[in-house]
């Protein structure tokens, strides 16, 4: 009797283990961070539920949500058209909701000892035009400019070159590097790169450029000014009604005023109130 | 209790199993990696894949050249063998015959050169190596170039060289050594008069086989390779190597679109570049005199 007693509360217990909730957060590597922060204290409140997050890119994420391998897809921009259509395809409807937003810093290196450029100045360095930093500025030396850029894979990637260039092409020389990390790294050591980061890693290695004559801090994102900022999205498969259950009551915390100060913490800005 | 015979049998069939196993395995991928490389020619021409140096894959009006890619791929592997082969094999010959009790030392520290996770030689690479390059090297004008990742490679490589030619040159039958120097011959007569014409095809074979192993070597590159997919006009300047592409450009790659069947292709090409090598070392192993006793 106590053997079946025990065996049916390790069922019981393997049972729950099961029942008890994983959410998979894949996408955007943008967000990651600040996922991550929000996965930390929602597991510190929710000691059940497991949280596994990727990531990988935000269209790794609009992939995962179709395939139904995520509960949460992780985006820095919004969903492409061919996208739509698989969704549609699918018969699903995904939810956007936006979390945070970011600003892009264009980074150099301090002692290069400019503090302003412009959005069209970028351009031209980013396309290959501005060869020398003498072209820019003539009190710069005569030295060429080093431009870093993330790999094409990287959402910051698509959303700066989009801003900067339009529809220009980047130039073969502008090195793509595979994290932003190596982009802080390289632009610390030399003193005559360029590169561009999302806000929430910039050091004090490296000084964030004002573009437009508008710093690149949290303020200006949160007013509309600086202009290299964007939306962070969470999208939900919401094909049938929202989702219940932990899914939605992670997303309700990260939107909660103390899930918002959280976005400081990873540098990015609240897009909510925050107390 | 299962005879003798039953029992060679079961183990034989297991063993050919496991070999047919393998075989299947490698014709597999060779089929999946030509099966979502060739669609390619279909949209892009053979030509411009080979020889345009525009790698655009993700704009509207895409092109798909590799041609500064490939660049990147033998630029590092070449300066790669420049560094570590004359390196590999002066070691490899002090191994094999002038080391006595500094022999086991030396072989312990190769073998944790060989173990060292190609991730962390790139980080150090990418904090170090390219500052020293920056404050050191005038004409640099990037850390992360073709001479940064080929120095790391060649740590990378120094290992594979070593151990394979050090067996090449252990090949070599001691009495003929012994019989050389004793007829008066110098040292330095009998290693190149000797030693390294017997032990010709096996070093050979070494190199082909480090050789394989550089140009498919993809995290190192993808760190300090600087990822510029230019052509390159001196080792300080930034290449983005073949395999550091697929790497970099696969995850975000739309199933069945061009830019997917043109990764696939440079898998296909690395596959093929491999096969060669392969095969030649194959070649070289088999004509060789290595005296197997």
């Amino acid at each position: 009797m106590k053997k079946i007693i025990a065996l049916a509360l390790i069922s019981l217990v393997l049972v729950g283990s099961l029942v008890a909730s994983t959410i998979v957060i894949k996408g955007s590597n943008t967000v990651y961070p600040i996922a991550q922060l929000w996965a930390e204290d929602f597991k510190a409140m929710n000691p059940e539920v497991e949280i596994s997050i990727e990531g990988a890119g935000s269209s790794t994420g609009y992939k995962a949500l179709l395939e139904g391998q995520a509960d949460i897809a992780d985006a820095s921009r919004w969903i492409k058209s061919k996208e739509v259509v698989a969704m549609n395809e699918a018969g699903k409807l995904f939810v956007p909701f936006i979390v945070a937003y970011d600003g892009i810093a264009v980074i150099v290196n301090p002692e290069l000892g400019i503090e302003n450029i412009t959005i069209e100045q970028l351009g031209e360095i980013y396309s290959g035009k501005l060869g020398s930093w003498k072209n820019l500025d003539d009190s710069l030396d005569n030295k060429r400019i080093v431009v870093y850029s993330r790999d094409n894979a990287s959402g910051t990637y698509e959303y700066f070159t989009e801003t900067v260039l339009g529809d220009e092409r980047l130039a073969p020389q502008v090195q793509m590097l595979p994290s932003t990390n190596a982009i802080v790294e390289q632009v610390s050591q030399n003193k005559y790169a360029i590169g561009y980061i999302g806000m929430g890693y910039l050091t004090d290695t490296v000084t964030g450029l004002a573009v437009e004559g508008v710093l690149p801090t949290v303020a200006n994102v949160n007013s509309g000014t600086y202009p290299i900022s964007r939306p962070l999205f969470m999208w939900v498969d919401g094909t049938n009604g929202l989702p219940e259950g932990k899914v939605m009551d992670f997303i309700k915390y990260a939107l909660t005023p103390e899930g918002q100060a959280r976005t400081l913490d990873a540098g990015y800005v609240n897009a909510y109130g925050i107390e | 209790m299962i005879g003798r015979k039953k029992r060679d049998l079961v183990v034989e069939g297991f063993i050919y199993l496991a070999a047919i196993l393998t075989t299947v395995i490698v014709a597999g991928i060779f089929f999946f990696l030509f099966k979502d490389g060739l669609p390619l020619f279909g949209e892009v021409s053979f030509k411009e894949f080979f020889t345009s140096p525009y790698w655009y894959p993700t704009y509207e009006d895409a092109e798909y050249g590799i041609f500064a890619l490939l660049i990147g791929t033998l630029s590092v592997t070449g300066l790669t063998i420049l560094f570590s082969i004359p390196l590999a094999f002066a070691s490899s010959i002090f191994l094999a015959i002038f080391s006595d009790k500094s022999r086991n030392f030396i072989k312990s520290i190769v073998e944790l050169m060989a173990g060292l996770p190609s991730v962390v030689l790139g980080a150090f690479a990418l904090k170090y190596i390219s500052k020293w390059i920056i404050e050191n090297i005038p004409s640099a004008w990037t850390g992360l170039n073709i001479f940064n990742a080929s120095l790391v490679l060649s740590l990378l490589s120094l290992p594979y060289f070593i151990t394979l030619m050090e067996d090449a040159i252990r090949a070599v039958p001691k009495t003929q050594i012994e019989g050389s120097l004793s007829l008066g011959v110098s040292w330095t007569s009998t290693i190149f008069r000797v030693v390294i014409p017997q032990a010709k095809s096996g070093i050979f074979n070494a190199m082909i086989l480090g050789i394989n192993r550089i140009i498919g070597e993809t995290m190192i590159v993808l760190m300090v390779a600087g990822g510029a997919a230019m052509v390159p006009s001196g080792i300080f300047d930034p290449v983005r190597p073949l395999t550091a592409t697929i790497a970099g450009e696969m995850g975000e790659t739309e199933l069945g679109s061009t830019h997917y069947f043109a990764l696939f292709m440079i898998g296909v090409i690395l596959l093929l570049f491999s096969t060669c090598f392969t095969l030649i070392a194959s070649k070289l192993k088999g004509s060789g005199k290595i005296d197997k006793r």
